[in-house]
């Protein structure tokens, strides 16, 4: 028996470290990143583990020669002695020398990461329950960032994807080669904003503002993903980050088309649409923004949010259907979307939800009676 | 029995006793002569002395790290 589960303890050990694709994903120490501060913290980082290696090899192997050499089947005896005025210098003085080694480059790096003067995008994050919002201080620029991992992913019925549970339907988009200063903040818990490649990881804190930055040379474009790091209720895996780094022209491209799209929701809010044409953006906006706590077919979850199918609010009064979903409901998880998606989003979902699933309200919601509500 | 020390000896062997207790090294002869030789409030300002001391350095250092 205890052969066999050796036998087997043995099979997988040795599967893990000979099959070459999974020592390739076997990312173990911290990534190196991909701007000064998060090579000076990687730096660090490995001259601190070097310093704690030496230091275990030196004890232990004192240690251990010592238990050798000087064992008592050869005779040896023990030494008998109160105090070692040496000795004790030499140990005191030792540590304190080695701390002192770690503590300057370790100083030096934290004032660098916290010095976000003269920062030239500010951009303010904000943490929900479960997404991320940006705001571009001084751009008139700002969005939520919503998971887009479908469900069928995350219950298992279809395969999970190379970037499973972290893809988001909108990117923070970033210019290189300028410092950018991150405000991280919170509207409900406590959340933490993390991109290891930029080694910024720093609390989101309902009423108070924390400040990070981060400077992504030139040559580095791309996406760099994160995670919120701060366990902050049933869908903290849920909030992921992508930041996309662009140069200076295209960030600047960027802006543009965000202030247009913008300008285009509030005109299209004033158009008219059909039933149908509500009801499936209606779809796509549940899957994207409800469905993590209401289900997927509206069957709810558990007693903290309840079930959409069949519900007397989906299918009673519509304005306070629509009170709810614009405003939150106090006491309760559900939150306050009326910031969070446009008119034309809101009014599809609403109508969505008052009929599917057998839901048979029967009636349209129009982005006008949204933007009424809204005033 | 020794000769008693004269003011300037005795500062400096306090001066050496708190500097010890402030690594925590201390032979037991010396531990026993400051015992035996009392001056408790002189340890006392000394030891205080030696705290603003302290003070200033580590203030001083973390200063001269931090940016104008």
């Amino acid at each position: 028996m205890f052969s066999r589960t050796w036998q087997r303890l043995s099979s997988v050990v040795l599967g893990l470290f000979l099959s070459p694709a999974i020592m390739a994903d076997w990312e173990l120490n911290m990534p190196q990143g991909v701007t000064d501060i998060s090579q000076s913290i990687y730096d660090l980082h490995m001259l601190i583990f070097w310093i704690c290696v030496w230091i275990g090899v030196v004890v232990f192997g004192v240690m251990f020669y010592s238990i050798f050499a000087h064992r008592k089947s050869k005779g040896a005896k023990a030494s008998q002695f109160h105090e070692s005025l040496g000795l004790e210098l030499l140990w005191t003085a030792l540590p304190t020398a080695i701390l002192i080694a770690m503590a300057v480059p370790a100083t030096t790096t934290l004032i660098k990461m916290y010095d976000t003067t003269d920062a030239q995008v500010d951009i303010k994050i904000t943490g929900h329950q479960w997404k991320w919002q940006y705001d571009y201080l001084g751009e008139d620029v700002g969005f939520f960032s919503n998971l887009t991992t479908s469900q069928d992913e995350i219950y298992d019925r279809t395969a999970k994807g190379d970037n499973y549970l972290l893809e988001v339907d909108k990117h923070v988009v970033v210019p290189t080669g300028q410092k950018i200063r991150f405000l991280i903040t919170s509207n409900d818990v406590i959340h933490a904003w993390w991109v290891p490649e930029i080694a910024v990881k720093k609390d989101a804190i309902p009423g108070y503002i924390n400040e990070s930055w981060a400077l992504i040379p030139e040559g580095k474009e791309g996406l760099y993903r994160g995670q919120c790091a701060e366990l902050c209720g049933v869908d903290h895996g849920f909030m992921p980050i992508v930041l996309e780094a662009v140069t200076e022209d295209q960030y600047q491209i960027w802006l543009d088309d965000q202030r247009a799209a913008a300008e285009a929701q509030a005109a299209a809010a004033l158009g008219d649409f059909s039933h149908e044409q509500l009801m499936v953006k209606g779809a796509e906006v549940y899957a994207r923004s409800c469905a993590a706590c209401h289900g997927a077919e509206g069957e709810g979850m558990g007693s903290v949010f309840p079930a959409l199918a069949g519900s007397a609010i989906a299918t009673g009064d519509m304005a306070e259907h629509i009170d709810i979903v614009l405003n939150g409901k106090q006491g309760t998880a559900m939150q306050a979307f009326a910031a969070q998606l446009g008119e034309v989003d809101l009014a599809a979902v609403i109508t969505y939800e008052r009929n599917a699933w057998g839901n048979d309200a029967g009636d349209t919601v129009t982005p006008k009676m949204i933007i009424d509500a809204k005033q | 029995m020794s000769e008693p020390k004269s003011t300037l000896k005795l500062v400096l062997s306090f001066c050496q006793s708190v500097l010890a207790g402030l690594v925590g090294i201390q032979s037991n002869q010396k531990r026993e002569e400051d015992l035996n030789e009392g001056g408790l409030e002189r340890m006392i300002y000394i030891g205080l002395g030696t705290f603003v001391v302290f003070v200033i350095i580590v203030v001083t250092a973390v200063n001269s790290a931090l940016p104008d």
